[in-house]
């Protein structure tokens, strides 16, 4: 639990950091949306950024856009797609016509 | 593309064009037109947005991603931000250089920022900048850099300064 919480924290610092958010990391919330109506107002280019961010922080790839959909909802999916990351499974599961 | 209530909270386009980062660059002339002044004769604020369209693109003909590249690739470039400072009014008839300077930038985006002077006069008349992002034809966003332009990046390596 601790190390959950401790990695929100450090997601929260990388995005205002990285995006350059003229605000206090404690002010985003986990579950905050991260685009869209009632967010925190990222747009697209915060996105690019952000996928970036993830990559040469975490070595996280997210190369396609149904996968961007699924982790960059809010701090609390990215977190827990950096959980998956980590433990060597893909964020999102292989389309069905993949090769095994 | 642009989320419809921005926080206020952000760092400015404006902020952000003043970064060193390094950059290619590439100028052009353009003649203002009667069609572009208004009944005072000072150009209407909106050209200017053609203005650095226009250095863009020949800075896409110089360096090979002009629009017809973008076709040929099945990728759409929109504008997200623009940005521009006005300093100083341009008249009908005048001569202008415009430059773009592309930053490098390691997500998949195209930060342009541009300056337009009098033809061989070192006053700024005005300045800006503006993102593109790369999108499917269907406006679908994409996160990483499209392949030609991976090898267009590879090619100006040693060119950004």
């Amino acid at each position: 639990m601790d190390d959950i919480h401790t990695l929100k924290q450090e997601i929260k610092r990388m995005m205002v950091e990285n995006l350059m958010l003229q605000m206090d990391a404690a002010e985003i919330n986990d579950d905050q949306p991260l685009l869209g109506p009632g967010s925190l107002g990222l747009d697209s280019v915060d996105a690019l950024q952000l996928v970036v961010a993830l990559d040469k922080e975490y070595g996280l790839k997210i190369a396609s856009p149904e996968v961007a959909r699924e982790v960059l909802q809010s701090v609390a999916t990215i977190a827990q797609a950096l959980i998956q990351h980590r433990a060597g499974a893909s964020p999102c599961p292989p389309p069905p016509h993949a090769p095994a | 593309m642009k989320d419809a209530s921005p926080n206020p909270k952000r760092t400015t386009l404006g902020q952000l064009s003043e970064t060193a980062l390094p950059c290619l660059e590439e100028t052009t002339a353009i003649r203002v037109r009667f069609s572009e002044v208004d009944a005072l004769g000072f150009v209407w604020h909106g050209h200017y947005a053609n203005y650095f369209e226009e250095a863009r693109r020949a800075f896409g003909r110089q360096y090979g991603i002009d629009y017809a590249t973008f076709m040929d690739h099945a990728v759409a470039v929109p504008v997200v931000q623009l940005h521009i400072d006005f300093f100083a009014p341009v008249r009908m008839s005048d001569l202008l250089t415009v430059t773009a300077r592309l930053r490098k930038s390691e997500s998949a985006k195209l930060t342009f920022a541009y300056e337009l002077r009098r033809q061989a006069e070192p006053a700024l008349l005005a300045a800006g900048s503006t993102v593109q992002v790369f999108t499917t034809f269907s406006g679908e966003l994409l996160l990483t850099w499209p392949p030609f332009m991976l090898e267009r990046l590879k090619a100006w390596e040693p060119l950004w300064h």
